[in-house]
């Protein structure tokens, strides 16, 4: 059951790491604080997720943002909002969506892959999932 | 008073570099130094003022000991600015011994008052005088060599200010010690242009009455620096900023200047104000009790076309998508002439100081399009950015634009208005 935000966190934290991925969360990005962070050393990707429980606009507006340190960027809305979101818009942008069931969640489409995100940001971010992966701080 | 003035206030001694910088320099008017900084770094704001050799005021901030201790304590005791400025003020015995703020029975005995005010003066005509030994002897030197006339030229204040205090109304017994203050300052110093704070609430500006009073209280003194807590013109009502303009007509022609301010300050030199003094890339509003507390620094940056500050993160994202959007300004320009126009890379350039003088260069240039153009064309170039904002930020990035539809609004108004 998703009651809070960490909940919906909590379960696609989970997902991740199920499909291979090291992640981490609160991971700060400048001035920002990126929910959730999953890398795959399988191809060098790096994903950035923000998730809300209500406000997709918002959520969406935040992923915008972490566009410049990721290769693929998700909002992520429990199923009961899902049907609000608006689509169209995500994938003019390239932002995937994913939403949250009980206890899994589905990706309904996938992020395009970033062509011009910053390195540098890019590489910050691993060192933080390697940590958070190695160190199980997060 | 000629053209609208940019002040800048400085409050680190790290600013002192983009000030002194030869893109900026020679682009704005003067400087603004809050007394308690000059209290407590009286070496470097002396030596800066030399240096940089251009007109500047003092703000007294005599109103830090009135309001809420909280502003001015650090872990229960006073913060060494404001302790160094109390003892200058010669409210020591208030401020430090009894620990308590100013309330309005300590002016009810005259000698004290006529001794704060010429305390408070005195402070501002001496922060940049030679006082000591030697600094007096390198000044006759100077006058010697034939620099004299130049280092004079700084050193006293462009205008004095009179102490103030807040106050929430014409009722509140701190607008008559105002007043009084005000008085005191021009009768003491009479001999100098002396300037006196309006330190108040913004809903006073919808009181009509009220504000009638406050242009016939201050008709008898020529300059006048306004400070509305919390103004900040991003998220003001299109009421007030039609009173605003209201308020500045009615005090015109007096040398009116915004103790903080924004871009809408700089629009208003159409209707009377003469000059803004915000700190550089802050401090554009403040609330008369908000207490200064640390936080996590990020760097921010000016975004020309919505007239606002964003943090870079934000800034980012929005040039990603719009590389050819970046600001063409002498500082900004010469780093996309290095970066290829690509926005990381750009940003990675932008350091926190180039980001202020971008700040600083974007004010410049918005002063000068304001002045060169009448009411109709500046509209039109609102309309322009709000347009851009609507079509090309509205629900997709993280920066504020609306402020520009409510000035824009306020324009059209007076523009109507001045039809009719």
């Amino acid at each position: 059951m998703i009651r809070s935000e960490k909940d919906l966190v909590d379960l696609l934290d989970e997902s991740f790491k199920m499909q291979g991925f090291v992640t981490a969360r609160e991971v700060r990005m400048l001035s920002k604080f990126i929910d959730l962070v999953a890398y795959s050393a399988v191809d060098d990707g790096l994903v950035a997720v923000e998730a809300k429980l209500s406000g997709w606009r918002r959520a969406f507006q935040q992923a915008m943002t972490y566009r410049i340190c990721a290769d693929g960027v998700y909002i992520a809305v429990p199923a009961g909002i899902g049907h609000r979101v608006d689509m169209e818009l995500l994938k003019r942008y390239g932002i995937g969506l994913i939403i949250a069931g009980e206890d899994e969640v589905h990706i309904i489409f996938e992020a395009e892959r970033i062509r011009n995100s910053d390195a540098r940001l890019k590489d910050a971010m691993i060192a933080e999932c390697r940590m958070g992966g190695l160190n199980g701080r997060f | 008073m000629g053209d609208f003035r940019l002040y800048y206030r400085i409050g680190m001694a790290a600013e002192k570099n983009i000030l002194l910088d030869e893109s900026i320099k020679d682009k704005y008017h003067g400087i603004v130094v809050g007394a308690n900084v000059a209290a407590y770094g009286r070496t470097w704001v002396s030596q800066f003022m030399k240096t940089i050799s251009k007109p500047f005021f003092v703000d007294p901030q005599t109103f830090a000991f009135q309001t809420s201790r909280d502003f001015i304590l650090k872990n229960d005791d006073m913060k060494k600015s404001y302790s160094a400025l109390a003892l200058e003020y010669g409210i020591g015995g208030i401020a430090l011994e009894d620990k308590r703020e100013l309330v309005p029975e300590d002016f009810d005995a005259g000698g004290d008052v006529i001794n704060f005010v010429e305390s408070t003066i005195e402070f501002q005509k001496r922060l940049v005088s030679p006082v000591t030994g030697s600094q007096r002897s390198i000044f006759e030197y100077a006058e010697i060599l034939g620099y004299g006339e130049e280092i004079s030229k700084v050193e006293e204040p462009e205008f004095l200010v009179a102490p103030y205090f807040y106050f929430r109304n014409t009722e509140d017994p701190w607008y008559n010690i105002n007043l009084h203050l005000m008085d005191c300052a021009k009768e003491l110093f009479s001999e100098s242009e002396v300037y006196a704070v309006i330190c108040t609430e913004k809903d006073i500006l919808l009181k009509e009455k009220e504000i009638d009073r406050i242009v016939e209280h201050y008709s008898d003194i020529n300059g006048i620096i306004l400070w509305f807590s919390d103004f900040n013109e991003l998220n003001q009502e299109k009421e007030i900023l039609k009173s605003y303009i209201q308020f500045l007509r009615k005090l015109s022609p007096k040398d009116i200047l915004a103790m903080y301010g924004g871009h809408f300050s700089i629009l208003s030199s159409k209707f009377g104000l003469n000059g803004i003094s915000p700190g550089i890339g802050m401090s554009e509003y403040k609330n008369v009790t908000h207490r200064v507390t640390g936080g996590v620094f990020s760097n921010r940056y000016y975004i020309p076309q919505a007239k606002t500050m964003v943090v870079e993160a934000d800034a980012r994202s929005f040039y990603l998508d719009h590389p050819a959007n970046l600001c063409k300004c002498d500082v900004c320009g010469e780093i996309t002439k290095n970066a290829s126009s690509d926005p990381n890379e750009f940003f990675t350039q932008l350091t926190p100081e180039l980001a202020k003088k971008h700040y600083c260069l974007c004010r410049v240039a918005e002063n000068r399009y304001m002045q060169e153009r009448s009411l109709s064309e500046i509209n039109e170039n609102l309309k322009n950015n709000f347009n851009f904002c609507e079509n090309n930020i509205d629900g997709i990035y993280n920066i504020k634009y609306r402020h520009l539809g409510v000035w824009l609004s306020v324009l059209e108004d007076v523009i109507a208005s001045q039809v009719e």
